[in-house]
C-alpha cells in the first residue's frame, strides 16, 4: 500500500469515526432535550402542585362561591399568564348563567345555545386555533363575554382556550382564557387532561365549590324558610292568645254588664219610688217642717245611686244614647278647658292632632264621659304634677284575628289617645283595668266604674281600646273610634 | 475545550466607555449634572389606564418633576396609539421613544404576558436624548442606517456617546442596517439595541416616536453628553460538533449547510425530529458565525431561525449576514450557560466600572431566554442574579426582542439568544 492510499484510508477511518460521533452526538442532543423537558415538566407539576395546596389550604368553612371562584381564577391567571380567565356556572338546569368575567361581581347572562349544549355534554379542554377548526362554542363564550361589556377584541389570531368540568348535578364549571397563538401552543399540553390532570383537579375543585355553594344556598334558603314559617307561627300563636285574652276580657265585660244591667234597672225602678216618694214626702213636709234634712239626705242619696246606676246601664251598654257626626279634633278644642280643670295645674297638657281626622260618629255627652274619666285617671296617675299628651290620628287596621276576637272590625279608625308619664300599671292591674267596680283608689274615692264606663261607651259605638303601661312607665290609653260613614259590620 | 468554547462560555463584555473612549476615567469627570432616571410599569389591560400608571410611576421614581425623555416598551395587548398618547400626557415635554416587546422589564420583574408596559423617564441637564423613527427600513436597509446616522448628527448637545437602536425584528437586514449606521457615524460610537417583538406571532411588531406607532421602521435615539457607556453581551450556547460551513444562502434564507438542506441538519438533532419549526426549536439550535476579535482572539455571534421553508428545507435568519462560504458552528442552548454567563458579564462589568452604581441600565434579552426557557422562575434565575451584580436600586428597564444588537469584535453585530446590557455612568463630582 502506498503512502498516498493509507493516508486516503486514514482520511475515510477518520471521517467514518467522526460520523460515528456526530450521531453519538444527535442521540446526547436529544437526550438532553427531553430531560430538559422532563426538568420542565416536573417543574411545572411542582408549582402547580403547590398552587393547589395553596388553594386547598386556603379554604375554609366560610368561603363564598364567589371567594372560592376568585382564588381559582387568580390561580390559572398567574400560573399560565393568560389573559383573561372566565368561569361559568349553570344554574338549576336553567338558562341562566353565572358569569365571572372579572373584578366585581359574576353578571347573570342568558346562555347562548352552542354554549348549553356544551355545558350539557362536555367534551373536554379546547384550545382554538390549533385543535382545527374554531369550535362554535369557543365563539359563543366570546360573544357572552362581550354582552357583559368585557373588552374581547374579536382578533382572528387570538386564541381561547377552554374547558368544561361536568358535575353530578346540574353545577358546571368553565374555564376559558385567551391568549396569542403561540402561548396557546404552549399551553396545549397542560390543557390535556390525559397529560396534566392539574386543569382537571381545578376543574373538579371549582364544581365542587360551586356544588358546595348551591347546597349551601339552599340549606340557607331551607333554613330561612323554617324560620319564617317559625316567626309566623309565633306570630299567630302570640295573636291567638291575644285574642283568647281579648275574647275572656269582652265574655267578661259582657257578663258583669249584663248583670249590672239587670241589676241596675231593676235598682233603678225602686230608686225611681224611693226618689218619688222623697219628692213627695218633701213636699208635705214644707220647708220648716220636721224630717225635712233627712229626707233631703234621702233624695240626695238616691239621687247618687241613680247616676251611679246610669253608669252601670252605660257599662252593659243598654243606655240610650243620641250620636251624631263630628270632627274629633273640634271637640277635644272645645272640651280644652274642662281637661285642664280636671288634671289640675301641675300637669303639662299638650296637643298633637292629625291635620286632617276622620270624622267620627258619637254622643257628644258619651264623649265628655270618655274624656272627663281618661282626664281624671291621667290625673290620678301623675299625682297632680307631670305630663300629658293628647293626640288624634287616623288609623286602619287589618282583619285580624286578635281584632275579630275583640270584636273589632278592620277598617278606617279615628284615634284619640291619652298619654300620660305616670305611674302607670302593672300587669295584673292592668288586666282588671276595665272591670267594673275595679279600682286602685283609696276607698271612698272612686266609684271603680270610669273605665269600665269608657269601654262601655267605645263599644256601644262600636270601637274598641288598647292600653300600654307598664310601672313607672306611664300609659297611654288609645280610643279607636271607627270613621263616620263607614260600613258596620 | 479548545478557544472558541471557552470564548462562548465566558462572557465576552466590550468595555467601551465613550466620551473619550482613550481615558474613560478623564471623560466621566467632566459631567457634572446628575442623569436621573426612573422606571415604573404597568399589567393593566386598559391602554390609558396602563399608560397612565406606568408613566406615574417612572416619574414618581424618578423622585418627582418633569421628565426630559421616556423610553417606552409595552406588549401587544394593547392599542398602542393609546397607550403612547397616556404617557405623552402624564410627561409633558418630554419625548418619547420605544417599540413593541415580547416581553417587558421594568426593576426586579419581568412581565411576558399580553398586556404590560415599562416606562423609563430620564431628567438630565448634562446628557440628552434625542429620538428618531426611520421608515421604511426593509426596502432600503442601508439608507436606514445612513438616514439614523444623520438623525444623530448633533454637535450642539454634546458628543455622541451612543446610540440605541429598536429595529423591526420581523422585517429588514439588521447586519445591512448595523453597517451602514456604523460607517456613516463619527468614530467608534457604540450602537446596542434590541429588535421590536410580538409575542410570537411573527406577524407585526411596532415602533414608537412620541405619539406616533410604526411599523417596518427603525425607532432608537441617540446618547449626546459627557456620559459613560459600558456595554456587555453574553449567550448560553455551547458549539456542537466541528464547524460547518453554509453552502447556499439567499437573502437572509440559509439554504444548505456543508450541502445539505439546512433544516435537515438541524432537524436531526432535535427530539422526535419535528415537522415545523415550534418555539422550543426556535430557541433550542441555534447558528454562530465566527468573528474575529481583538489581538486575533476569536467569538460567536448567535443567531437563530425564525423560519422554516418546508419545501426547500430552508431556514430563515432575519438580521443578513449568514451568506454562502460562511463558516458557521451549530450551537445548542444551555440553561446553566445561559445563567451563568449572563451573572460572569454582569460581574464584568461592575468590576470594569470599579463598582460603581450605573445611573441606569437598558437590557435587551432574547424573547427565547425567558419564560420558555426558565418558566416561572425567570426573574429568580436570571434578573435578580443581574441585578445583584449591577444594583438592586439601579434604575433598570429592558424588554424581550426578537433579536439583539451589541458590538463585539470591534464591530455592532446583531445576535440571537444573547442578552444585551448597556449601563450609563455618571462620573465622579
Amino acid at each position: 500500500m502506498t503512502a498516498p492510499d493509507e493516508a486516503e484510508g486514514e482520511l475515510a477511518r477518520l471521517r467514518a469515526q467522526n460520523a460515528m460521533l456526530d450521531d453519538q452526538l444527535k442521540v446526547l442532543v436529544r437526550t438532553e432535550q427531553r430531560l430538559f423537558g422532563s426538568q420542565r415538566a416536573l417543574d411545572r407539576e411542582l408549582l402547580r402542585a403547590r398552587a393547589l395546596a395553596d388553594l386547598a389550604l386556603a379554604s375554609s368553612p366560610q368561603d363564598t362561591l364567589d371567594g372560592v371562584v376568585r382564588r381559582a381564577m387568580a390561580l390559572l391567571a398567574s400560573l399560565f399568564r393568560v389573559d383573561r380567565v372566565v368561569v361559568v356556572s349553570r344554574e338549576g338546569g336553567a338558562d341562566d348563567l353565572l358569569v365571572w368575567t372579572g373584578e366585581g361581581a359574576p353578571a347573570r347572562a342568558a346562555a347562548l345555545p352552542a354554549l348549553l349544549g356544551w355545558l350539557a355534554a362536555p367534551q373536554g379542554p379546547a384550545v382554538w386555533p390549533t385543535s382545527g377548526d374554531p369550535p362554535e362554542r369557543l365563539r359563543a363564550l366570546f360573544s357572552l363575554v362581550e354582552g357583559l361589556g368585557e373588552h374581547a377584541a374579536p382578533d382572528p389570531s387570538a386564541s381561547l382556550a377552554a374547558l368544561v368540568a361536568p358535575g353530578e348535578s346540574d353545577a358546571v364549571g368553565v374555564f376559558a382564557w385567551r391568549t396569542t397563538r403561540m402561548r396557546a401552543l404552549f399551553l396545549a399540553e397542560s390543557l390535556s387532561p390525559a397529560h396534566d390532570p392539574f386543569l382537571q383537579l381545578v376543574a373538579d375543585y371549582l364544581r365542587r365549590a360551586v356544588e358546595g355553594a348551591r347546597l349551601a344556598a339552599a340549606l340557607e334558603r331551607r333554613r330561612r324558610e323554617l324560620a319564617e314559617a317559625n316567626d309566623r307561627l309565633t306570630a299567630s300563636l302570640s295573636s291567638l292568645r291575644e285574642a283568647q285574652e281579648a275574647l275572656v276580657q269582652a265574655q267578661k265585660m259582657e257578663a258583669v254588664g249584663r248583670l249590672a244591667g239587670g241589676v241596675a234597672h231593676d235598682f233603678n225602678n225602686m230608686l225611681a219610688i224611693i226618689l218619688g216618694s222623697a219628692s213627695i214626702a218633701l213636699r208635705r213636709v214644707g220647708p220648716e217642717g220636721a224630717l225635712r234634712e233627712e229626707l233631703e239626705t234621702i233624695r240626695e242619696a238616691a239621687q247618687r245611686s241613680a247616676d251611679l246606676t246610669r253608669q252601670l246601664l252605660t257599662v252593659a251598654r243598654k243606655q240610650a244614647s243620641a250620636p251624631r257626626v263630628m270632627d274629633l279634633n273640634a271637640a277635644l278644642a272645645a272640651r280644652r278647658n274642662l281637661i285642664v280643670r280636671l288634671l289640675g295645674d301641675g300637669v303639662d297638657l299638650a296637643f298633637d292632632v292629625a291635620e286632617v281626622l276622620f270624622s267620627v260618629e258619637v254622643d257628644p255627652t258619651q264623649l265628655d264621659q270618655i274624656v272627663t274619666n281618661l282626664a281624671v285617671n291621667a290625673h290620678d296617675a301623675t299625682e297632680g304634677a307631670g305630663r300629658v299628651l293628647v293626640r288624634t290620628a287616623n288609623r286602619r287596621f287589618e282583619d285580624t284575628e286578635a281584632m275579630r276576637a275583640a270584636g273589632a272590625r278592620p277598617g278606617d279608625y279615628a284615634e284619640l289617645a291619652f298619654s300620660d308619664d305616670g305611674c302607670g300599671m302593672d300587669a295584673p292591674t292592668l288586666a282588671r283595668a276595665f272591670d267594673p267596680f275595679f279600682t286602685t283608689k283609696p276607698e271612698g274615692k272612686g266609684t271603680g266604674l270610669g273605665l269600665a264606663t269608657v269601654y262601655g261607651i267605645v263599644k256601644q259605638g262600636g270601637g274598641f281600646l288598647e292600653v300600654e303601661s307598664a310601672p313607672g312607665a306611664g300609659t297611654t290609653f288609645h280610643v279607636y273610634l271607627p270613621r263616620a260613614g263607614a260600613p258596620r259590620a | 475545550m479548545d478557544e472558541l468554547e471557552r470564548a462562548a462560555r465566558r462572557t465576552f463584555a466590550p468595555r467601551l466607555p465613550v466620551g473619550d473612549r482613550r481615558d474613560p476615567a478623564a471623560a466621566r469627570s467632566a459631567v457634572g449634572a446628575r442623569l436621573r432616571a426612573g422606571v415604573g410599569h404597568s399589567v393593566l389591560r386598559d391602554p390609558v389606564a396602563a399608560g397612565r400608571q406606568a408613566a406615574q410611576g417612572a416619574i414618581a421614581a424618578l423622585g418627582g418633576g418633569s421628565a426630559d425623555f421616556a423610553l417606552v416598551f409595552a406588549t401587544e395587548g394593547y392599542a398602542h396609539e393609546a397607550l403612547l398618547g397616556a404617557i405623552a400626557d402624564a410627561l409633558p415635554g418630554a419625548r418619547l421613544s420605544g417599540c413593541s416587546a415580547e416581553g417587558v422589564i421594568a426593576g426586579a420583574r419581568s412581565h411576558e404576558r399580553e398586556h404590560a408596559v415599562a416606562v423609563l423617564a430620564v431628567r438630565s441637564a448634562a446628557v440628552a436624548f434625542r429620538p428618531f423613527l426611520v421608515e421604511s427600513y426593509g426596502r432600503d436597509p442601508a439608507a436606514t442606517g445612513r438616514a439614523i446616522a444623520a438623525a444623530c448628527a448633533d454637535p450642539a448637545v454634546g458628543p455622541l456617546a451612543a446610540v440605541v437602536v429598536l429595529p423591526d425584528g420581523l422585517r429588514g437586514d439588521a447586519g445591512a442596517l448595523l453597517d451602514a449606521l456604523e460607517g456613516a457615524l463619527p468614530g467608534s460610537v457604540p450602537i446596542v439595541g434590541g429588535a421590536a417583538a410580538d409575542a410570537w406571532r411573527y406577524e407585526r411588531t411596532q415602533q414608537f416616536l412620541d405619539r406616533r406607532v410604526a411599523s417596518d421602521a427603525v425607532a432608537g435615539f441617540a446618547i449626546h453628553g459627557e456620559v459613560g457607556v459600558r456595554i456587555g453581551v453574553s449567550h448560553g450556547c455551547a458549539p456542537i460538533g466541528l464547524e460547518r460551513v453554509i453552502t447556499r444562502a439567499d437573502r437572509g434564507w440559509v439554504e444548505e449547510i456543508d450541502g445539505r438542506p439546512a433544516w435537515q441538519v438541524f432537524r436531526e438533532y432535535l427530539d422526535a425530529e419535528p415537522d415545523h419549526l415550534d418555539p422550543e426549536g426556535v430557541v433550542y439550535l441555534a447558528l454562530a458565525s465566527t468573528v474575529e476579535g481583538p489581538a486575533g482572539s476569536r467569538t460567536l455571534v448567535v443567531r437563530t431561525p425564525s423560519e422554516l421553508d418546508p419545501e426547500r428545507g430552508a431556514l430563515f435568519f432575519a438580521g443578513g449576514g449568514l451568506d454562502a462560504g460562511v463558516a458557521v458552528r451549530l450551537m445548542r442552548r444551555d440553561a446553566a450557560l445561559v445563567r451563568e454567563s449572563a451573572r460572569a458579564c454582569a460581574e464584568d462589568l461592575a468590576v470594569a466600572a470599579g463598582h460603581a452604581a450605573p445611573s441606569l441600565v437598558l437590557q435587551f434579552d432574547c424573547a427565547g431566554r425567558g419564560r420558555l426557557l426558565f418558566g416561572e422562575r425567570t426573574d429568580a434565575t436570571i434578573l435578580d442574579p443581574l441585578r445583584s451584580a449591577l444594583g438592586t436600586d439601579v434604575p433598570w428597564i429592558g424588554f424581550q426582542t426578537f433579536g439583539e444588537i451589541a458590538p463585539v469584535g470591534g464591530r455592532a453585530r446583531y445576535h440571537n439568544y444573547t442578552v444585551v446590557f448597556c449601563a450609563l455612568y455618571e462620573p465622579p463630582r
